[in-house]
């Protein structure tokens, strides 16, 4: 027994050296084991005495990699987002002018490209801007169309800016013909709520009719494609004008890339001085 | 009954070491210069050994460098080894034994993370031929950071006065 708490005593005071032998021993016996040995021991300590500690890491490092990978995919979202709104212009561009390449050669006229950059988004007419003006050649009274026909007229134009009333908007008026019969009509839009031709009675005007610009007016040239009579109503009381629906070939709504036709108008927009162009009879070449 | 101040403070002070791996392995790699890290938790273990004694010391890095030596690669025990040599070694310098000065204590830090990574390097049996290419390009670097880590964790955590010198 006195033994025994001699060698404590001893332990006691020598508990610093006894510490590092053991622990000396112990990582060297330990370091010298095979390496699937040194496994089982990491295995063993990461799910017991470590456990806790072990929790927490895992923890830790999936969150902490969730998120790190949640913050990529977002940040990969918003530029792919980005690329894909890009390449949809693109192509949105691109349809727009293979669209157009069946038209351009019966135009007559030069044109160049523009964009709807504001609209009305409530109301079918009102004034719309083009990202194109003055700078480009753009004037006023020039014709605005798209692959599909017509859709409007520009009132003024700025440097970089130009403003084009729409087809539908209810201060448009325009002369049109019937393709099939050749009489003629007035294209309006009464509260831009629709499009209609007003026409005589005795004007030979049907149902499926397509519509296409007179020329009179010298705004439009002669024969650019407007719509089709979808219904006939009577109006008035003597019956001796009558007034059709049209359903225009270029829907207001889808409108996005247009082309200005570069041909001097006859007559400025809103009355004034006449203004004669050179032979501006026919838009479309026959 | 309540613990006495020297006690609760024991308790803290030894939670200051897995603070300080925790840091190691989190805040470490983001002070990461040309690849080279500091080691925010020698330089934790270390004042650790200056104010516990050599000891607390040697079983606080035995703990450490096991849970080190879990997570990480090489020979188990290497980190374990070396981190009880070095709080066993500082750990003589215990500051109610020996008043040891500011820059001493930053410049045994240094001393104490090049014997670190010497002794991980050979208990990792990595070769002793390659011991000076890894002293002086990994070591003595990494030594030279946390010598910098440390002479500002030192400046907030002053020696404590415990005999009146």
């Amino acid at each position: 027994m006195l033994i025994l708490r001699w060698l404590a005593s001893q332990a006691f005071k020598g508990r610093e050296i006894l510490s590092i032998l053991f622990v000396f021993g112990f990582c060297l016996w330990l370091s010298s084991r095979p390496e699937a040995i040194q496994k089982g021991w990491r295995k063993g300590f990461a799910t017991t005495v470590f456990l806790p500690v072990h929790l927490v890491v895992e923890h830790l490092h999936v969150r902490w990699g969730i998120e790190k990978e949640l913050r990529e995919i977002r940040r990969d979202n918003a530029r792919l987002i980005a690329e894909n709104a890009k390449l949809s212009e693109l192509a949105d561009i691109r349809s727009t002018i293979g669209e157009f390449e069946g038209v351009r050669p019966r135009l007559e006229f030069p044109f160049i490209g523009a964009r709807v950059i504001s609209r009305d988004p409530v109301r079918l007419g009102g004034i719309w801007i083009l990202d194109e003006g003055g700078r480009k050649g753009i004037q006023e009274g020039m014709a605005v169309i798209s692959s599909k026909g017509v859709v409007g007229r520009i009132l003024a134009s700025t440097g970089g800016y130009s403003q084009m009333q729409s087809l539908s908007d209810p201060d448009c008026r325009v002369a049109v013909m019937s393709v099939r019969s050749r009489n003629p009509g007035i294209i309006h839009s009464p509260e831009g709520s629709g499009v209609f031709v007003e026409y005589g009675a005795t004007s030979d005007i049907r149902v499926g009719d397509s519509l296409v610009t007179w020329g009179a007016g010298g705004i439009f040239p002669r024969g650019l494609p407007v719509g089709r009579v979808v219904e006939i109503r009577k109006t008035g009381t003597t019956g001796i004008m009558r007034q059709a629906r049209i359903e225009p070939f270029q829907d207001p709504w889808q409108v996005r890339d247009v082309f200005v036709l570069l041909r001097p108008p006859i007559l400025r927009v809103g009355g004034g001085d006449s203004l004669f162009a050179a032979e501006p009879s026919r838009g479309l070449v026959p | 009954m309540s613990m006495s101040s020297e006690t609760s403070y024991s308790f803290v002070r030894a939670l200051y070491v897995p603070v300080a791996l925790a840091a190691q392995v989190t805040i470490a790699p983001l002070l990461s210069i040309f690849g080279i890290q500091p080691s925010v938790l020698l330089a934790v273990f270390v004042l650790f050994a200056f104010r516990s004694g050599p000891l607390a010391s040697i079983w606080m890095g035995f703990g450490c460098g096991l849970l080190l030596d879990t997570y990480a690669s090489g020979a188990a025990g290497a980190f374990a080894l070396a981190m009880s040599l070095v709080g066993f070694l500082v750990g003589q310098l215990h500051e109610r034994r020996v008043h040891v000065g500011y820059l001493l204590r930053v410049v045994l830090l240094g001393l104490a993370t090049l014997l670190h990574d010497t002794v991980w390097h050979m208990a990792s049996r990595h070769g002793g031929d390659s011991l000076a290419g890894f002293v002086a390009k990994v070591s003595l670097p990494g030594a030279l950071y946390t010598m910098l880590v440390g002479a500002i964790l030192f400046a907030v955590r002053p020696p404590r006065q415990a005999r009146n010198w």
